[in-house]
């Protein structure tokens, strides 16, 4: 915004951003409905109960919400500049269209069930699926020069079409019975049993990072064109390759446990660049911490408010946080739209 | 070491073939040498390879066939930022995807010089500070890119360039669609550059902006160098004619004696 980025107006922004972060970390463990108010076997009260509920329930709930919020924010603030459009989120290059039909597919088909390590059966499906529909496209966006970006996108957004063609077609032929659990998991949501859940996306999470973080620098050089990116000095196919491959790494990883949470990856950005200007050596980073506090606070908004309000949720039914995403964030953005105008 | 590249050349082209897969065009066998000092025009009609002989010249696209050669070595043979520590390319489609300020594009000009996450140092600053006043953008320095004029916004992205500390400038169009003024102004300050020991070369359509600030054309046509020399060499109404298919009367500027061209108001 102001004049050029210091290593101390650097630090300050991060940690205005690592705040919020690590407040939910600390705090949203501990916020929800006390025992006595629940009912079945957990109705004790015992000391006991309550130890199961945070450590196995709430903590590992708000880390994936942490995480996940954090990973589909920062790779939509890398893909909107790579593919030099600002409508680009995590989702636009077929990630999540491939792992859908995977989940979808083995939900349908009930008998496959078998598990490997701590991964689930949705879970190794749904990566098998993103998998499959991402090397699908970078074989047709790679050149001679790199990979194409306007393949990529039209690629991208051709393969989710087809995917969620396909997921519909599973649908209608599947067994009635089975097409709860398929919306459950389309809807997206956070509900993870015991912090080992959380292990299977680890990989994902830190190999995704590590190949994003460093490109941050080289995404501003890529806003203002590729030809200039490259004349100041940035090996653009190197950047773009490594946005594709770190970006769909993490989504792929985050969007198997959780299936596709909406809106996070889309806006968060762009609200990020409202208020801290369009450097992404902050937009990236912030993205991220922005991310995650807002997609864990949606998801304890999710399981305290909601359940007060309607009668049908409870804490143990799992929340449509894709929808709370929507509900919370786009009033919030359309004020800092309507902030900035003045 | 022949004389050829004992002379001050410090970027060449040798016999440089590209195309773009698909056949029919091709850029057949073009040479350029381009030395400290110098301010080389590429002229031609629409089509006629200028622009992709300037990607050749940046290192953006390799050539099929023949050589690049920066400072005597292979093109190449270096990596991106160590190309753009010596040679400054500003294409023609810059377009701003978000709306950055002036200082943090010519800022960016940086990059080559700076390493992690590329903080200014005291001196980074001052190299910008000092490419802001060169180009005169100081006063606009903090503005964002939308508050400006095409003109102005062209300037800043010669500051970025500038800011990479180059001994080469290759700028693709840098006029198209600025005023007199503007134009003037820029080619003045290109001119200027050279005269402290830049190489230019600048892709151009303006053919009286070319002869007026240049000390050397080199005229294209459907992908081949068809002439190179000075001015009054190249801007000739028989070479024009036949080149751009336009029949062209060439009249002398009173004042400095160069050839300016005119389109015939009638066609003959």
């Amino acid at each position: 915004m102001k004049g050029s980025l210091t290593s101390r107006r650097w630090a300050m922004t991060m940690t205005a951003y690592a705040l919020p972060f690590l407040l939910c970390a600390v705090l949203l463990p501990h916020v929800g409905p006390s025992t006595q108010r629940l009912a079945g076997p957990y109705a004790t009260g015992s000391a006991e109960a309550e130890e199961f509920i945070f450590h196995s329930l709430r903590l590992p709930r708000v880390i994936l919400a942490l995480v996940a919020g954090g990973s589909l924010a920062i790779v939509g603030a890398c893909f909107q500049v790579i593919l030099r459009n600002p409508l680009a989120e995590p989702y636009t290059l077929g990630v999540t269209g491939g792992a859908a039909v995977g989940a979808v597919l083995v939900i349908s088909v009930r008998r496959l069930q078998f598990g490997w390590g701590p991964f689930s059966t949705v879970q190794l499906f749904a990566l098998a699926g993103a998998g499959i529909s991402v090397l699908l496209i970078y074989r047709l966006a790679r050149r001679p020069q790199g990979i194409s970006m306007s393949v990529l996108l039209l690629a991208g957004v051709t393969i989710s079409i087809l995917c969620g063609g396909l997921v519909l077609f599973i649908r209608y032929i599947a067994d009635p019975h089975s097409l709860l659990s398929m919306d459950r998991w389309l809807m997206g949501g956070i509900s993870p049993i015991g912090l080992g859940e959380l292990l299977p996306i680890v990989p994902f999470v830190v190999v995704g990072l590590g190949i994003l973080l460093p490109q941050m620098p080289a995404l501003n050089h890529l806003a203002l064109g590729e030809g200039i990116a490259m004349g100041h000095g940035v090996d653009v196919p190197r950047v773009q390759r490594m946005v594709f491959i770190g970006g769909s790494l993490l989504t792929a990883g985050v969007v198997s446990l959780t299936g596709p949470i909406g809106f996070v990856g889309l806006i968060v950005p762009h609200a990020v660049r409202r208020v801290s200007g369009f450097d992404h050596r902050v937009v990236v980073p912030a993205s991220f911490l922005a991310g995650g506090a807002f997609l864990a606070l949606c998801d304890t908004v999710g399981r305290t408010v909601l359940p007060l309000l309607v009668e049908r949720i409870s804490e143990a039914q799992q929340t449509p946080v894709g929808v709370l995403t929507a509900l919370i964030g786009a009033p919030i953005f359309i004020r800092i739209l309507i902030g900035r105008r003045r | 070491m022949d004389r050829q590249a004992m002379r001050d050349d410090i970027l060449t082209l040798e016999n440089v073939s590209f195309s773009y897969g698909d056949a029919g065009w091709r850029l057949r066998e073009v040479s350029l040498a381009v030395g400290t000092g110098e301010m080389v025009a590429v002229i031609g009609p629409n089509g006629s390879g200028k622009s992709t002989l300037l990607k050749l010249a940046a290192g953006v696209f390799r050539p099929h066939s023949g050589r690049v050669s920066l400072q005597g070595k292979n093109l190449h043979a270096f990596d991106r930022r160590s190309i753009a520590r010596v040679l400054g390319y500003l294409p023609q489609d810059v377009h701003y995807t978000f709306d950055y300020t002036v200082e943090e594009v010519v800022a960016m000009g940086r990059f080559p010089h700076l390493s992690g996450l590329g903080f200014l140092g005291r001196k980074d600053l001052d190299v910008v500070e000092r490419c802001l006043a060169a180009t005169e953008t100081l006063p606009f320095k903090g503005q964002p890119l939308s508050h400006l004029s095409g003109g102005e916004r062209q300037r800043v992205y010669l500051a970025s360039i500038l800011a990479q500390e180059p001994h080469i400038l290759l700028l693709d169009e840098p006029t198209a669609g600025l005023d007199i003024h503007h134009q003037a102004r820029f080619f003045r300050l290109l001119r200027g550059l050279a005269r402290e020991g830049m190489a230019v070369t600048v892709v151009t359509h303006d053919l009286n902006l070319a002869s007026l600030y240049c000390s050397r054309l080199l005229l294209m046509s459907d992908g081949a160098a068809v002439r190179e020399g000075m001015p009054a060499e190249i801007i000739r109404p028989d070479i024009l004619s036949e080149i751009y298919g336009e029949p062209v009367a060439v009249e002398r500027d009173p004042r400095s004696g160069l050839p300016i061209v005119l389109p015939l108001l009638n066609g003959v």
